[in-house]
């Protein structure tokens, strides 16, 4: 059981930013961070992770700094893309290294997993795919245990069916050992049935944070022929706009009544939910409309 | 603080290089016997060139330690501090494995051939100063590793140069220099007085490396986007 606490983290860099960040990760949720390429999320889990020193700001694990912080290091695993062991360690050894860094290290479950991927542990780090690679990197975080599991971009190589079987694992073992797993991610849609809280970046700014029933209730799709839905549109708040052939969809940023579903039915206007990479996309372009630095 | 974590990392990393190591080295001394019918001259060679050998293996761990396992090391566990002076550990152990490697060989020399008087074999001035020798050698290889951790060009000139010095020198001017080496360590006064001077050294190059360690920290994770 752990929280983690971001007070006004900065830190200048070149490209990537951050800007007065604040938020509380609390216990026991999944966390997706979402935000461009440019928008500063690696930073941010750098940060977060005390990998590197703020210019201004604190992190708080459990009401102790992080950084610098040996007891409380061990109560948190990050996983970032840059994380990796000597080429000629083989899986097991590094099973064994990890089992004295973590220790709620989970070592049956990591060769449970590796099994279940095909991944012989006998074989070498730098023996494996990128591929695998990221497997077994997003399996050492799982079986961490850790009571705060960041995961940065884990999976970008792995193929869609092994991804969606490795969330699948992240849940039910999130299920069975609650703690807090952070998760940034290109891939939101794919993990939307097992986060609670969507965090939204962008140029090293939170600039939406909700859970997901929020975005479920709170933005809709509407579709159906232009000139028809154009009529009742007006004075809705619209979002975003996807027009193909003579077919419109919108989002509506507000959550229907029964009278405008209603209406919207009678004229043939298909409801539907709206996915959270959609609404991210659509938001970023709303802030690039208004020049929002 | 703890030690045990970064230090299992190193037993991890290093475990294979040891027995190798001093595997092959065994293996070359022995072929040498075909080379060298002076079974005096061979001694004196495979003593001076083991050691040289150790020494250069152990640049090469001070080397590796900043370039590659630090960065393994920091990209898991985020306390860098534990990794630092579990280095200064490490380069004591390391020390003693590879004092202990060549009081082996330099063992067996004197065992199978003991009226050789070519190499002090069994002065304990040989054996401190291969030890401290070595962990010199490994906080130089570190410090100088982190320093130009950003010039990689001038890093491969440096170790390009290296080798072709090596190479271009005449074989007869090795056979001097092996025999300057053997001197050396017959000169047991000055190898004592060396000591303090080899200690207060170890201990600023330590030092440096300490520096340098803290400006590596913390801009590291994002120099290496």
């Amino acid at each position: 059981m752990s929280v983690l606490i971001c007070e006004g983290l900065t830190k200048a860099s070149k490209n990537l930013p951050i800007d007065k960040f604040n938020y509380n990760f609390l216990n026991n949720q999944i966390y997706a961070i979402v935000g461009k390429s440019d928008s500063g999320r690696e930073t941010l889990l750098d940060l977060m992770a005390a990998r590197i020193k703020p210019d201004s700001g604190t992190v708080y694990l459990d009401g102790e700094k992080l950084y610098e912080n040996a007891t409380m290091s061990k109560r948190l695993c990050y996983i970032s893309k840059d994380t990796g062991f000597p080429g000629h360690l083989n899986i097991r050894a590094i099973f064994k290294l990890m089992a004295s860094f973590y220790p709620k290290w989970d070592n049956a479950y990591a060769y449970e997993l590796l099994d279940y991927f095909h991944i012989e542990t006998r074989r070498s780090f730098s023996s494996l795919s990128s591929h695998e690679k990221q497997l077994v990197l997003g399996v050492l975080g799982l079986a961490s245990r850790a009571n705060i599991t960041i995961f940065g971009t884990p999976l970008d190589d792995v193929d869609v069916k092994d991804r969606f079987d490795f969330f699948n694992f992240m849940y039910q073992h999130h299920i069975r050992y609650p703690r807090t797993l952070i998760i940034s991610t290109d891939y939101i849609d794919e993990i939307e049935s097992i986060i609670d809280k969507v965090l939204f970046l962008d140029k090293g700014r939170l600039f939406e944070s909700c859970t997901i029933e929020e975005i479920k209730n709170n933005f809709r799709f509407l579709s159906g022929k232009t000139e028809v839905l154009k009529s009742l549109i007006s004075g809705v708040k619209v979002i975003g706009i996807e027009e193909r052939y003579n077919n419109l969809t919108v989002c509506v940023a507000k959550k229907l009544t029964k009278d405008e579903i209603r209406k919207y039915q009678k004229y043939l206007i298909k409801i539907s939910e709206v996915p959270i990479q959609k609404v991210f996309i659509f938001l970023l372009n709303l802030r690039e409309k208004k020049g929002i630095q | 603080m703890n030690f045990k974590q970064p230090l299992k990392l190193h037993y991890f990393a290093y475990r294979r290089s040891y027995p190798l190591f001093w595997f092959l080295t065994i293996i070359a001394g022995i072929s040498a016997l075909y080379w060298f019918p002076d079974f005096q001259d061979l001694c004196l060679y495979v003593s001076v060139i083991t050691m040289v050998l150790s020494f250069i293996f152990t640049i090469m761990i001070g080397i590796y330690e900043y370039n590659s396992l630090f960065f393994h090391y920091y990209y898991l566990k985020t306390n860098g501090r534990e990794f630092y002076y579990s280095c200064l550990i490490y380069s004591v152990i390391n020390s003693i494995i590879q004092t202990l490697g060549l009081t082996l060989i330099f063992g067996a020399i004197a065992y199978f051939y003991p009226e050789n008087r070519l190499f002090p074999y069994w002065a304990p001035t040989t054996f401190i100063f291969v030890f401290l020798t070595h962990i010199l050698l490994f906080a130089c290889s570190c410090s100088l590793t982190i320093l130009l951790r950003k010039a990689k060009h001038i890093r491969a000139f440096i170790y390009l140069s290296l080798l072709i010095l090596f190479a271009i020198i005449p074989f007869e001017h090795y056979l001097t220099i092996m025999i300057f080496i053997s001197n050396f360590y017959f000169r047991f006064a000055f190898i004592y007085s060396l000591i303090p001077i080899t200690l207060v050294l170890i201990a600023f190059v330590f030092f440096i490396v300490f520096i340098e360690f803290r400006y590596l920290k913390n801009e590291k994770a994002l120099s290496k986007r």
